[in-house]
C-alpha cells in the first residue's frame, strides 16, 4: 500500500519536475526491489503477486526493451553503444540477473521463482542483452546449476526458460562454451550494493558452481571432469514431465540445439544422455501401448511429434492416447535425426538400437508378439532418417552367421506358426524389411544366398527332359480328368495356344534384332500356363496388361532406390543371365544350395497355401512379387526362371507353386457347383467395393484366385526384368 | 465447445512480420506491441462460423528465424491452412517468400490452402511493397491474397476466416481426405447429444454434413 502511494507521489512529482532520464526510472524502479526486501519479514504468507514486486521488475525489463528500440530505430546515430540501462546490468551496478537468479532460487516471497524465471526468458527473449557478458550469464548459470526437483511447481516457466536460452545459444554457437561445466574461470561472486540487507534472497546467494555442482552427482573431480552442457541436464529431465507442454518445450529446445552445425556442441550434446534419453521414452512409450489393441488403430493417426496442442484433451478411444504417443515419439526421434548434426546422427542410431530396439524386440517372442510385429513393421515403415533406417536394417539380420541370429529366427518362428493374424502381421513386417531393406540387410537375407547359383542343377545330374515332363505332368493331372469331356480338353489347349502367341506378340514388340530367348517364352509360359484352364477363373487373363505396366513402375522404383549398392555393378551377373542355360556347363559344381532362413520361409508358406487363408496368401504373394522384382540378376533367375533345371531337393518358387497348382486341380473340381462358385468368388474379392458380396467364401477357391493372379504377376514381372536385362546390355 | 470441424493452421513468414500480433489479434482481439521472439510454436484457438457450421480453427504460430527453421517444419505436417505472411514495409520480407513456399510445399500435404498476407497495412507511409506486387505473386502461385493491420484489425478476421471458407469447400468437393487426421482437419463430435458441450460427446462422430463422395 505504501509503495503504491509512493509511486502516486512520483507520479506527482513528474508533473512539477522534468521527467526521469530512463536510467534515473531504471535505478528508481532497482532501489524499490530492494527497500522491498529491506523491508521483508521472513514469516510473511503474503504472495508475490500481491505485492509491488512485479510492476518494479516488469517495468525494468521494459526500459530495457525500449531503450533498445530507441537505439535500432536511430542505428546510426551510437552504432554499438550500450544504452544507459543496459550498461548499468553490464557493469553490475544494478544487477538485475543476479537479482533474479537470486529470487528464482529463494522464492520468496512465494510466487517469486515463477516470477523470476519467466522475467528471464522474455529478458532473452525481448532483448538483446548480451549473453558474453559475465553479469548475465553467470546467473543464468547459476540457476541451471541449481534446478528444481522434477514436477517443481515452475516447471513451466523453467522449459520457457531453457527454450529461450537454447535459443539464443543456436543463434551465437559461441555461447555454448559458456553453459558447460566446469567453466575455465567461475565468474567472481556477486558483489552486493553496499545497502543490502542482511537476511534477503540477494544476501543469500551461495559461492557460484563450486557447491552446486556437487548436489548433481557427488563425484566431482575439479580438475579432470569431462566437460558437459549444463542446458542438456534440466532438458533431459523435462522430457519425462507429466505436463505435456513441458515435455513439448523441452523437445524443441532439444531440437534447437541439436541443430547446430557446431560439431562441438555435437559432441557435448552426443556425450550427454540426450539420445539414450528420447530412445527410453520410445521405449516406455511403446510398452505403454495397450496389449489388446487392434494394430490397424494406428493408420489414421496423425503421426507428428507435435500434431496436438499440449492442452488439448486426449482422445478416448482406448489405446489411442499410448499410441498416439507412441508414434509421436518416434516421428521425435526422426525428426531429430533428421535435422541434427551428422555426428550426433549417428550416435542417436546407436541409442535408437541399443535402448529402444533390443528391448522392443524382446516383445516378438513373447505374448503380445502379434502387437509388437505391427508396431516395430510401422514404426520401420514410418522412419525416414536414412541413419535410423539403415540401423533398423542391420538390428534385424544381426552380425553372426544368419542362421543363429534370435531375433530373425524368432521372426520366421511367428511366420510359419499355426496364429494366422501373426503369420499376416510377420509377413507385412518382411514386406517393409524388403522394401526398406538397406545394402546389408538385403545382401543377409536373400542376395548371398543367390548369388553362388547354388540351385542350379550340376551339368552333369541335368537332365532337360525329366524337368519339363515333370511340369507336363502337373498339368497331366487335370487332362486324366478332362479327357473324359473332350470340349475340355479342347479348350485347354486352345488356351494354351493363346497364351503362347499373346506371350509371343508381347515379345515381339520389343524392338531388338536379337531374338528373344526361347527360354523368356518357357518361363512366362510356365506360369500362365501352371493352373489348367478348366480351374481358371478368369481364362482370358484381362489383367496381364494391368500387371505388366505395374511390374514396369516397381522394378522402376527398384532401380533408383538400389541405384547405389555394389551388387548392381557386378559383372558376375551378366554371365549369370546368359539365357542359354547350357552356357555354364564347366563350372565346378557348388555347394549344396541353402537359401537361407529368410527365403525358406517364404517358400514353405507358398507350398502351404491352401491351408492358410486368403489374407495370408495374399500378403505373401506381395512379399514375394517384391523380392522377384529386385533388380539382381541372381534371384530373378532363382525366382522367376522355372525353365532353368533346379538342382535336385532344392526348394524353388515354381516348385512350390506348382505343388500348390497340382493339389488345387484335383481338388477344385470335386467341389459341387465349383465353376459357378469360382466365378462368383472371384468377384467378391476382386470387386472394389467391399460390400459388394459378402456369402461366405471356400477357402480353396480363394487360394486359387490368389494364385491364378500371382501367376500372372509373375509372368509379368519376368517380362519386365528380361526387357530390363536386354536394354542393359 | 461442440464443433462440426476442426481445422488446423499454421502462421508462416520472415521474423518479425507480424505473425505473433495476427494472431494474438484475431484470437483475443487485441494488440501488443511487444516483440516477443517465438522460438517453439504457440497455440491459439477460435471459433467461427462458416455456412451456419461451428468450425474451430486451430493455429499454430511459428518461428520465423532460420536458426530455429528445424522446429517450424515439424508443424507443416497436418495442417489444412497457412496464413504466409510478410511485412509490407520491408521488402526482404517479399523476397523471402518463394523459399517459405518452397518449404511449405515440400514439407506439407498437396492440398494445403495457402493465404498470402501482406501484413502491417496501417504503415501506408513506410510501405516497400505494392499491393498490385503481392496480388501478383498471389495470382502467379495460386494463393489467395489480402492485406492486413495486425493493429487495426483490418482485415484480420477476413484473413483467417476466407481461409477457412477454403478450406471448406474444399472439403465440399471431396478435395480432403476428412477421415485421416494428418491432412489437418478433423470432424468434431457433432450431432451427438447436443447441449452437452464441454469435453464433446462420445468418441463417435457421425458422418459428415456434406458428406463425401
Amino acid at each position: 500500500m505504501l509503495s503504491r502511494f509512493s509511486d502516486v507521489l512520483q507520479s506527482a512529482a513528474d508533473v512539477l519536475a522534468p521527467p526521469p532520464s530512463r536510467l534515473e526510472e531504471f535505478q528508481y524502479h532497482w532501489k524499490m526491489v530492494l527497500n522491498f526486501y529491506h523491508n521483508y519479514d521472513e514469516s510473511s504468507k503474503q504472495r508475490v503477486e500481491d505485492t509491488r514486486l512485479p510492476h518494479h521488475l516488469q517495468h525494468m525489463l521494459q526500459l530495457l526493451v525500449d531503450e533498445e528500440a530507441e537505439a535500432a530505430a536511430g542505428a546510426d546515430a551510437g552504432a554499438g553503444a550500450l544504452g544507459a540501462c543496459r550498461e548499468a546490468v553490464a557493469r553490475r551496478a544494478v544487477p538485475l540477473p543476479d537479482a533474479l537468479a537470486a529470487l528464482a532460487h529463494a522464492d520468496r516471497p512465494a510466487g517469486a521463482r515463477a516470477l523470476a524465471l519467466a522475467l528471464l526468458a522474455a529478458l532473452l527473449r525481448r532483448t538483446r542483452a548480451s549473453l558474453h557478458c559475465a553479469p548475465v550469464h553467470g546467473p543464468l548459470r547459476r540457476v541451471l546449476l541449481r534446478a528444481a526437483p522434477p514436477a517443481s511447481p515452475t516447471e513451466r516457466e523453467e522449459a520457457e526458460l531453457l527454450l529461450a536460452l537454447c535459443g539464443r545459444v543456436r543463434r551465437e554457437p559461441s555461447l555454448a562454451a559458456l553453459f558447460t561445466a566446469p567453466l575455465p574461470e567461475e565468474e567472481p561472486a556477486l558483489r552486493l550494493p553496499p545497502a543490502a540487507p542482511r537476511r534477503s534472497p540477494l544476501w543469500d546467494v551461495p559461492p557460484p558452481a563450486a557447491r552446486v555442482a556437487l548436489a548433481g552427482d557427488g563425484r566431482r573431480t575439479p580438475h579432470d571432469e569431462p566437460e558437459r552442457l549444463l542446458l542438456a541436464e534440466p532438458l533431459l529431465r523435462h522430457l519425462h514431465s507429466a505436463d505435456s507442454r513441458v515435455v513439448l518445450r523441452a523437445c524443441e529446445a532439444l531440437l534447437v540445439l541439436a541443430s547446430l552445425p557446431a560439431p562441438e556442441v555435437a559432441h557435448l550434446l552426443a556425450s550427454s544422455p540426450a539420445c539414450e534419453c528420447v530412445a527410453e521414452r520410445l521405449l516406455a512409450a511403446f510398452r505403454a501401448v495397450p496389449a489388446d489393441l487392434d494394430p490397424a488403430d494406428a493408420e489414421a493417426l496423425p503421426a507428428g511429434w507435435a500434431s496436438a496442442p499440449p492442452d488439448e484433451p486426449a482422445p478416448r478411444a482406448p489405446g489411442r492416447r499410448q499410441l498416439g504417443a507412441f508414434f509421436g515419439w518416434l516421428d521425435y526421434c526422426d525428426t531429430l535425426c533428421k535435422e541434427c548434426h551428422p555426428a550426433l546422427a549417428a550416435h542417436l542410431a546407436r541409442a535408437f538400437r541399443s535402448h529402444f530396439l533390443d528391448a522392443a524386440g524382446e516383445a516378438l517372442s513373447a505374448r503380445g508378439a502379434l502387437l509388437a510385429t505391427a508396431l516395430l513393421a510401422r514404426c520401420l515403415r514410418r522412419l525416414d532418417a536414412p541413419e535410423l533406417v539403415d540401423e533398423f536394417s542391420d538390428w534385424l539380420v544381426g552380425d553372426g552367421p544368419l542362421e543363429e541370429w534370435p531375433l530373425l529366427l524368432t521372426l520366421v518362428d511367428n511366420c510359419l506358426g499355426a496364429d494366422h493374424d501373426l503369420t499376416l502381421e510377420t509377413l507385412r513386417f518382411f514386406e517393409v524389411i524388403v522394401e526398406k531393406g538397406n545394402e546389408r540387410s538385403m545382401e543377409r537375407l536373400v542376395l548371398a544366398r543367390v548369388s553362388s547359383r547354388g540351385y542350379v542343377a550340376p551339368p552333369a545330374e541335368r537332365d532337360d527332359s525329366a524337368e519339363r515332363d515333370e511340369r507336363e505332368r502337373l498339368n497331366d493331372v487335370s487332362f486324366a480328368r478332362e479327357r473324359e469331356r473332350s470340349r475340355d480338353a479342347l479348350q485347354q489347349l486352345q488356351h494354351e495356344r493363346r497364351v503362347r502367341e499373346r506371350v509371343g506378340e508381347l515379345l515381339a514388340h520389343e524392338r531388338d534384332e536379337r531374338a528373344p530367348s526361347p527360354d523368356l517364352h518357357d518361363d512366362i509360359n510356365s506360369f500362365l500356363l501352371l493352373l489348367p484352364r478348366a480351374v481358371l477363373s478368369d481364362p482370358l487373363g484381362a489383367d496381364y496388361a494391368q500387371y505388366v505396366a505395374d511390374a514396369q513402375r516397381q522394378l522402376q522404383h527398384w532401380l533408383d532406390c538400389t541405384a547405389a549398392h555394389a551388387w548392381r555393378r557386378d559383372t558376375r551377373d551378366a554371365d549369370a543371365d546368359s539365357c542359354d542355360s547350357r552356357a555354364e556347363a564347366d563350372r565346378p559344381a557348388p555347394a549344396p544350395f541353402d537359401e537361407g532362413p529368410f527365403l525358406r520361409a517364404l517358400l514353405e508358406l507358398a507350398a502351404r497355401m491352401p491351408e492358410r487363408p486368403y489374407r495370408v496368401n495374399l500378403q505373401l504373394t506381395a512379399v514375394l512379387a517384391r523380392l522377384a522384382l529386385l533388380p539382381h540378376a541372381a534371384l530373378r533367375e532363382y525366382l522367376l526362371r522355372p525353365a532353368l533345371p533346379a538342382a535336385p531337393a532344392t526348394r524353388t518358387l515354381f516348385r512350390a507353386l506348382s505343388g500348390v497348382a497340382a493339389r488345387l486341380a484335383v481338388a477344385v473340381p470335386r467341389l459341387a457347383q465349383h465353376r459357378r462358385r469360382l466365378h462368383r468368388t472371384r468377384l467378391q474379392l476382386l470387386s472394389e467395393d467391399p460390400a459388394a458380396d459378402d456369402a461366405p467364401r471356400h477357402p480353396l477357391l480363394e487360394t486359387l484366385i490368389v494364385l491364378e493372379e500371382f501367376c500372372k504377376e509373375l509372368a509379368a514381372i519376368a517380362f519386365v526384368q528380361h526387357q530390363h536385362e536386354r536394354q542393359q546390355r | 465447445m461442440a464443433y462440426a470441424y476442426l481445422f488446423k493452421y499454421i502462421i508462416i513468414g520472415d521474423t518479425g512480420v507480424g505473425k505473433s500480433c495476427l494472431l494474438l489479434q484475431f484470437t483475443d482481439k487485441r494488440f501488443q506491441p511487444v516483440h516477443d521472439l517465438t522460438i517453439g510454436v504457440e497455440f491459439g484457438a477460435r471459433m467461427i462460423t462458416i455456412d451456419g457450421k461451428q468450425i474451430k480453427l486451430q493455429i499454430w504460430d511459428t518461428a520465423g528465424q532460420e536458426a530455429f527453421r528445424s522446429i517450424t517444419r515439424s508443424y507443416y505436417r497436418g495442417a489444412a491452412g497457412a496464413l504466409l505472411v510478410y511485412d509490407i514495409t520491408r521488402r526482404e520480407t517479399f523476397n523471402h517468400l518463394t523459399t517459405w513456399l518452397e518449404d511449405a510445399r515440400q514439407h506439407s500435404n498437396s492440398n494445403m490452402v495457402i493465404m498470402l498476407i501482406g501484413n502491417k497495412s496501417d504503415l501506408e507511409s513506410r510501405r516497400e511493397v505494392k499491393k498490385e506486387e503481392g496480388e501478383a505473386f498471389a495470382r502467379e502461385h495460386g494463393l489467395v491474397f489480402m492485406e492486413t493491420s495486425a493493429k487495426t484489425a483490418a482485415n484480420v478476421e477476413e484473413a483467417f476466416i476466407n481461409t477457412a471458407k477454403e478450406i471448406y469447400e474444399k472439403i465440399q468437393e471431396g478435395v480432403f481426405d476428412i477421415n485421416n487426421e494428418a491432412n489437418g482437419i478433423k470432424i468434431g463430435p457433432q450431432h451427438s447429444t447436443a447441449g452437452a458441450g464441454g469435453a464433446g460427446g462420445a468418441g463417435a462422430g457421425g458422418a459428415p454434413p456434406g458428406g463425401c463422395c
